[in-house]
């Protein structure tokens, strides 16, 4: 018996760890999303704004096309500008709150390969050198729209002017369009302060934000996750379900948390994108470690394997948590400790809220399942107090299989096995 | 356990103000991808918006009052939009392109009248429906297009075919509730 004890919660891992390898289906090729680009600059009394924009995006500012089907570029100043008289008013640069005054605007066209956007100075020059002659043959399924646009400044009320941004406002019919602005508002040198990757719905972005806008930002987003993140709060039921004295619950949330904050701050200075293979790798891991740390309610381990899993799981969460919070660092702007700090304290603190929450709701579903009490059922008074049992009974035994099930359940569901 | 009950259904008002908080941040919610919503457009746009509600109410105050359509020249005489109106079958079509603009947004108007043949349309008053006061239910919808001074003025049966963009105060349900 006592060797089931110990093996049990050291096989349950391993096969997990198999299981979650072996299932992660390769992730197949797919179409790179079109890209708009733009870098934003404060020059003295201007904001600068360079920005490249495919012309697949444009497809309804009917560039003109020459009877080779090639852009007609002789003909084509005349739309430009309406072009950058629509991307000026889609970006819709604010200054403390209010618009800015309508740009100065210069264009190019260029057409692939051109590197030049990969950084502000190059796509500065190319701006001011590059121009095609009127017989070039350029693609329009492959051109780039490249914008220079020159904002006046106001003097700022309280230094420094904030500055925001619209961004994902640009359609293409059958492809996904991505917006990545690179934020040098501030900036002495030459690197950008930021890099806002962003798809989705249009939507407003502070390049410089206040540490108080990023502390409620990067605040609802951690609960928001939370919310959503059905392998956290089946593990918080985890830790519910035995009748174990609530001191030991928390002592288990707080291993975990200590796994959690390690985790996320190790995924928050990690760079690079999050590529779906390691993602789908990581829910399959929480799904383990969550079918583990379930089944362990029943074969009830010693607490080291308690302590082990509950860290294991901390770990994996924070990864999976840090790769959420990566993708939004870039709003945070200078503010990376701050946005780190405000994503997770309110994680934890729910997490502890709900731990708290769900034991009396728990112990609940204890005392309506019936059946016969088994032997041993009440612990003599002692310092826990003398209600909660150490032997749960027949009944108490029953009570945990059942409601063990439900994570195990969604556990093994989201290791892909259901 | 009173104690107990309080304590759940404070968890549950909790997590539904968190869902309802994360459907308002992400302002999708189930969009189809012809779709957008109006607070996510461009602050001039969404006064074009407004106002072109405004309008729409106009127009079918007008089919009541007088039992036709209103002419394009009868609508949005104030705008900064040149109007024409189409009409195929039970569908009308009001199109309002930048008068000067070349890069400002072109907007249209769908309305479809009830097919008489057609059992009657329970669909409960809302932002695609609109009911006349003798019953007769409308179904309407306000879209977008860039560069709408490029748009050639012409009947539009099914606007997401042709580059046309819905505006919507809040995501539509897909299936119309009941009363």
């Amino acid at each position: 018996m006592k060797t089931t004890h110990l093996l049990a919660p050291f096989l349950a891992p391993c096969a997990t760890v198999l299981l979650a390898t072996l299932l992660v289906a390769p992730i197949g090729a797919h179409q790179l999303p079109l890209e708009v680009v733009a870098y934003v600059r404060t020059e003295g009394s201007v904001l600068r704004v360079l920005a490249r924009v495919p012309a697949a995006v444009l497809a309804d500012a009917r560039l003109p096309i020459g009877a080779d089907g090639y852009l007609d570029l002789a003909a084509i100043d005349g739309p430009l500008a309406a072009v950058a008289s629509y991307v000026a008013r889609s970006l819709d640069v604010m200054q403390d709150g209010r618009p800015l005054p309508a740009p100065r605007a210069a264009w190019v066209i260029s057409r692939p390969p051109d590197d030049s956007f990969g950084r502000f100075e190059s796509a500065a020059a190319h701006l001011a050198t590059a121009r095609l002659l009127a017989g070039a043959k350029v693609d329009p399924d492959t051109a780039f729209v490249d914008l220079d646009f020159e904002y006046a400044l106001a003097p700022a009320a309280t230094p420094p002017a904030r500055f925001s941004i619209r961004v994902n406002d640009f359609r293409a019919a059958n492809r996904a369009v991505q917006m990545r602005i690179h934020s040098m508002v501030d900036s002495a040198g030459e690197r950008p302060i930021s890099i806002i990757a962003m798809t989705g719905a249009p939507r407003r972005v502070a390049l410089n934000p206040e540490w108080r806008s990023v502390l409620s930002i990067f605040g609802q987003m951690g609960l928001n996750e939370l919310t959503l993140g059905v392998e956290h709060l089946l593990f918080l039921l985890c830790l519910a379900i035995p009748r174990r004295p609530t001191r030991s619950a928390l002592s288990l949330l707080g291993v975990f948390g200590a796994g959690f904050l390690v985790a996320l701050a190790g995924s928050a200075l990690m760079s690079g994108t999050n590529d779906p293979a390691r993602m789908l790798t990581l829910h399959a891991w929480a799904a383990g470690v969550l079918v583990v740390a379930a089944l362990q309610n029943i074969t009830d381990p010693r607490p080291v394997w308690l302590w082990t899993s509950s860290a294991v799981f901390g770990v994996v969460d924070g990864l999976l948590f840090g790769a959420v919070y990566r993708v939004s660092e870039p709003l945070a702007g200078s503010h990376t400790l701050v946005s780190l700090g405000a994503f997770a304290v309110p994680v934890l603190l729910a997490s502890l809220w709900l731990l708290v929450v769900t034991k009396p709701a728990v112990e609940l579903v204890y005392r309506l399942v019936p059946g016969p009490l088994g032997p041993g059922l009440r612990v003599p008074p002692g310092p826990e107090g003398p209600g909660l049992p150490e032997s749960p009974g027949l009944r108490g035994r029953w009570a945990t299989v059942l409601l063990s099930a439900i994570p195990i359940h969604a556990g093994l569901h989201g290791m892909g096995l259901f | 356990m009173l104690g107990l009950a309080a304590l759940v259904v404070a968890t549950v008002a909790v997590y539904l103000a968190l869902r309802s908080s994360a459907l308002e941040t992400s302002g999708v919610g189930s969009l189809l991808p012809h779709q957008v919503l109006a607070a996510t457009l461009v602050g001039p746009d969404q006064a074009t918006f407004a106002g072109l509600q405004r309008e729409l109410i106009e127009i079918e105050r007008a089919r009541a009052a007088f039992g036709r359509w209103p002419d394009a020249a009868e609508v949005g005489r104030a705008s900064a939009y040149t109007w024409t109106n189409a009409r195929e079958g039970y569908f009308v079509n009001y199109l309002a392109r930048p008068a000067g603009d070349l890069s400002a947004a072109g907007w249209l108007l769908v309305i479809q009248e009830p097919d008489p043949q057609a059992p009657p349309d329970l669909s409960p008053n809302d932002e695609t429906h609109h009911r006349l006061p003798d019953g007769t239910v409308l179904h309407v919808s306000i879209w977008t297009h860039r560069f709408g001074a490029q748009i050639e003025p012409r009947f539009v049966r099914q606007p997401e075919g042709a580059g046309w963009t819905q505006v919507l105060t809040a995501p539509v349900a897909p299936v119309p509730v009941r009363r």
